[in-house]
């Protein structure tokens, strides 16, 4: 009864209808408007955060990717430089290699250039890289820098091989190219008659140190070529053993062995004038290099040799050749023989 | 019975015809009510107006520091070289960020209290083309190129480089 009333009365009267009605769609309205308002504002906040986000894991996979360049080496040709290296990803994440930076580093010709690249490495991955570019002036007495660009744009400098303490020790306190096994001194008799000779006792011969007077007799020494920029070097017939005996002090008493090509059976191959073949040594490969002519192969044939003089003897290796393209020579003069 | 509940009914609305004293509380509440609408109506719509541009302003620098976040320049290479006039710079850069179109607006060269801005360079490709969008997409590489600029020799100069859209890439070199 009195519900009724009341609803009566509401209808009855119709003062403050208005007022409740504007309330009511004011309400409405705002409350419609700020929910609109509040669920843009966490969309785009949510966009936001996305991108921050996305951001956050570009960088985070820049810093993770890690690429390292070891063993670098330059060489030069001409203009064209060539750079080596190898590239592993140690990090995390696939990389792309996409640039090599090369500079000059001559005061005379601060140059560079770069090469453009694409190399895909997945974690783990090495890839022994060799990238020529051109720098006009460059020369082979010239250094070198270099970097590589990863699509991520972190850099990788290329790190020259390493000359450690021992390398240091092997050829001369690091001057030269060229290190001598001093373990591996050996000495052999030369037997036979034009044009087939033999090293005998083959292969094992004797120890360096200690030879005989008046016998027809072969050096083999072990060579290492360590070249800080790893180029090749080729030994010519000028290279000799030469041993030096101060019997007289006024006036030098030698003896000399030339640079021969031996077989796998000790057979000696470059009799003949002009039979010689450049003797190879590749960067970081111990080799056996013989010598056992009197006479330089390029200008006669070959002779037996022998010390005619007895006593200690200082002997010089005196080689000639070429490294790279330029032309080499060096003088290893730390053996002592002692002929009997 | 049906004809008395008729004559009550036809009385009754003749009563509300004929009877003229609540009339003007009706126009006046139809009135009132009627304002109160349109007025509710047009706060509505201003406040949609209202809210719809901040939607669209926010949306707008949303969009716009989105874009920026996913910028990125890395510089491969700076170099200074005065030995042919006039001293020029060239700044390498590679985009290896997430987004198209990366635009540089101005280049800052500082060096001690020694700063430079400038927007007056070229963007080229590497092998020296001009840009013709004078941007940089994903993964494209460029430089930008200052002429006439004198540094000292050997100096340590920072550079920034500010892209349109505002981000802001740091690097070093020696002149």
């Amino acid at each position: 009864m009195t519900r009724l009333s009341w609803l009566r009365r509401f209808f009855r009267d119709s003062k403050g209808i208005s007022t409740a009605i504007g309330t009511v769609l004011l309400v409405l309205a705002m409350f419609v408007i700020s929910s609109n308002v509040f669920l843009f504002t966490i969309s785009q906040n949510t966009l936001y955060t996305q991108a921050v986000t996305e951001s956050h894991q570009t960088d985070a996979d820049r810093f993770n990717e890690k690429i390292v360049a070891l063993n670098g080496n330059h060489t030069v040709a001409g203009n064209q430089v060539t750079v080596e290296a190898d590239l592993t990803n140690a990090g995390s994440v696939a990389a792309q290699v996409i640039k090599l930076w090369v500079f000059d580093t001559y005061p005379t010709n601060q140059r560079y250039n770069y090469a453009s690249l694409d190399l895909n490495l997945n974690p783990g991955d090495v890839f022994r890289n060799v990238v020529t570019v051109t720098i006009p002036g460059a020369q082979t007495s010239h250094s070198f820098v270099s970097y590589f660009v990863t699509a991520r744009g972190n850099t990788v400098p290329v790190t020259a091989a390493e000359v450690n303490g021992t390398i240091v020790a092997q050829v001369a306190l690091g001057i030269g190219k060229v290190g001598m096994d001093f373990d591996a001194f050996l000495y052999y008799n030369v037997s036979g008659t034009w044009p087939n000779y033999n090293l005998t006792v083959w292969p094992n011969g004797a120890e360096g140190f200690n030879v005989r007077k008046n016998r027809d007799i072969a050096f083999r020494v072990t060579l290492t070529n360590f070249d800080s920029n790893k180029r090749t070097i080729q030994l010519n017939s000028h290279s000799v053993l030469w041993m030096i005996f101060p019997t007289i002090a006024t006036q030098v008493r030698c003896a000399w062995w030339y640079i021969v090509n031996v077989n796998g059976s000790g057979k000696i191959l470059s009799t003949a004038k002009g039979s010689f073949s450049d003797v190879s040594l590749p960067y970081g490969s111990p080799a056996y290099v013989y010598f056992a002519s009197s006479e330089d192969l390029s200008m006669n044939n070959f002779g037996l040799s022998s010390s005619g003089y007895d006593g200690p003897s200082a002997v010089n290796l005196m080689l000639f050749g070429k490294i790279g393209g330029s032309t080499f020579g060096q003088n290893i003069p730390f053996v002592s023989v002692y002929v009997t | 019975m049906y004809i008395g509940r008729t004559q009550m009914l036809v009385r009754r609305i003749s009563r509300v015809i004929l009877n003229k004293r609540a009339e003007s509380y009706v126009i006046s509440a139809v009135i009132l009510a009627g304002v109160a609408i349109a007025m509710g109506f047009a706060v509505l719509a201003w406040a949609q107006s209202r809210s719809s541009d901040y939607g669209s302003q926010l949306s707008e620098t949303m969009n716009a520091e989105t874009a920026k976040l996913k910028e990125r320049l890395a510089v491969e290479y700076i170099v200074y070289d005065e030995s042919t006039p006039p001293p020029k710079i060239w700044i390498y850069l590679l985009n290896w960020g997430t987004i198209d179109d990366v635009g540089v607006q101005t280049v800052h060269i500082r060096k001690d209290t020694w700063h430079l801005t400038t927007s007056t360079f070229t963007l080229s490709f590497f092998n020296g083309t001009l840009i013709p969008d004078e941007d940089l997409d994903i993964g494209e590489e460029g430089y930008i190129l200052i002429s006439s600029i004198d540094l000292d020799d050997g100096g340590y100069y920072y550079v920034r480089v500010v892209t349109v859209r505002g981000a802001v890439f740091d690097s070093t070199f020696v002149a």
